[in-house]
């Protein structure tokens, strides 16, 4: 089931990560678009307050987005500092459900103008749709990356994956900060 | 007759298949045995059995306890008889257990989730999926997009569920006083025992509704 696979002579290193606002579509039908955009852009101000200078937004995906991040530790420490936010806004307004999904994967894109495409974009785009509302999955290359250089952060395994499109099986762990 | 391979004792199976049916059988038994028979197991130190294939049926025999790792695309997951921690995650395929002695964790994105009894924490989740588990000893932590929840608790551990449109209920022994916390835009809550601190249920949708019953 496996094979080599050979980056572009262009491809950079660094991590992808993919959100997505669960439920999203349901909040638009019920409160309406009005109550959908101030939905959004609560969520694009948390993320861009969160991530700084260390990564940045590399599209808006209508309810998801994708980022780029040179530094893996970087990347791990923002998406869990993303998801505390996104909870501590949801219990303060209980109108605004921030369930966001997070998906996130290291490896070697290639850019393409501001964007990036390629393997290692497909697998992070893969990996968000496993996560549960308000959860960190991230891929084995990005956990085996981040290694112990984060001793707050526990990877949980999740398991061997086969995702669609993909022939290789990638695994997943569970990132969350040990209390 | 299936082919037998050795399991290091205390050892994780790991099976990785594309499509096809799946069968787990726990058992009184020291070893696997695999069949289709011309199945190759591959042993990873004492710590994984590995089993990969592409689109055939499989039935695999090992001993009662084993922990279990399952990655699939499509097709169907069966686990019978008593395992130990339970690790799946799939596409499309539906997913059926009987028993776990351990913490699970099953994903899927669009099959639904069955699960007969656990006895240590569950964490479930499927976008379009249903999910409904029976006599969990843990804590338990599910999540559906568009499904419904179904989750019998033995009133030992959390109960967080989320489910964005689809309907969640949680069903409790009798005498247990939970305290039932709720959070929704226009879904219903309905508590039909006497609520307590003996342990914490905690309900999230946008219009699905949570209905707190005895077993």
């Amino acid at each position: 089931m496996s094979r080599s696979r050979t980056a572009s002579p262009d491809a950079v290193q660094g991590t992808i990560i993919f959100t997505d606002l669960a439920g999203f579509t349901e909040f638009t039908d019920e409160r309406g678009d009005e109550a959908a955009l101030r939905l959004l852009a609560l969520k694009d101000k948390l993320v861009r307050e969160t991530i700084g200078d260390r990564g940045r937004i590399v599209k808006n995906l209508g309810d998801g987005l994708m980022l780029w991040f040179e530094n893996a530790c970087d990347a791990i420490d923002a998406a869990l500092r993303l998801q505390d936010q996104f909870e501590d806004e949801s219990s303060v307004d209980d109108d605004l459900p921030l369930w966001v999904r997070i998906g996130a994967h290291y490896g070697q894109p290639t850019p393409r103008g501001d964007d990036f495409f390629g393997h290692d974009v497909n697998v992070a785009h893969r990996i968000v749709e496993l996560a549960a509302p308000g959860e960190v999955l991230v891929s084995g290359a990005l956990a085996e990356k981040v290694g112990d250089s984060l001793p707050e952060v526990t990877f949980d395994e999740v398991g061997p994956t086969l995702m669609k499109g993909i022939r290789d099986p990638v695994p997943l762990y569970r990132a969350y900060r040990a209390e | 007759m299936g082919s037998r391979h050795e399991l290091p004792k205390g050892a994780r199976l790991r099976v990785l298949t594309i499509s096809g049916r799946v069968n787990v059988i726990a058992e009184e038994r020291n070893d696997l045995e695999v069949d289709p028979p011309d199945k190759r197991v591959k042993l990873d130190g004492d710590h994984v059995a590995e089993l990969k294939s592409r689109s055939s049926n499989l039935t695999i025999r090992c001993p009662i306890g084993t922990n279990v790792s399952i990655g699939t695309v499509s097709g169907h997951v069966k686990l019978e008889g008593s395992l130990g921690s339970i690790k799946i995650s799939t596409i499309s395929s539906g997913v059926e257990l009987d028993t776990s002695s351990g913490d699970i964790d099953i994903r899927t994105i669009s099959g639904s989730i069955n699960v007969a009894r656990c006895g240590g924490s569950c964490k479930l989740g499927s976008k379009s999926g249903s999910i409904r588990v029976g006599g969990v000893g843990g804590d338990v932590r599910a999540s559906t997009i568009s499904g419904s929840l179904d989750v019998e608790t033995l009133g030992r551990g959390e109960v967080s569920l989320k489910a964005v449109s689809g309907s969640m209920r949680v069903r409790i022994p009798h005498g247990k006083r939970p305290r039932v916390r709720m959070k929704t835009l226009s879904g219903s809550v309905k508590c039909d025992c006497e609520q307590g601190s003996d342990f914490e249920i905690k309900g999230g949708s946008i219009s699905g509704s949570l209905h707190v019953t005895e077993s």
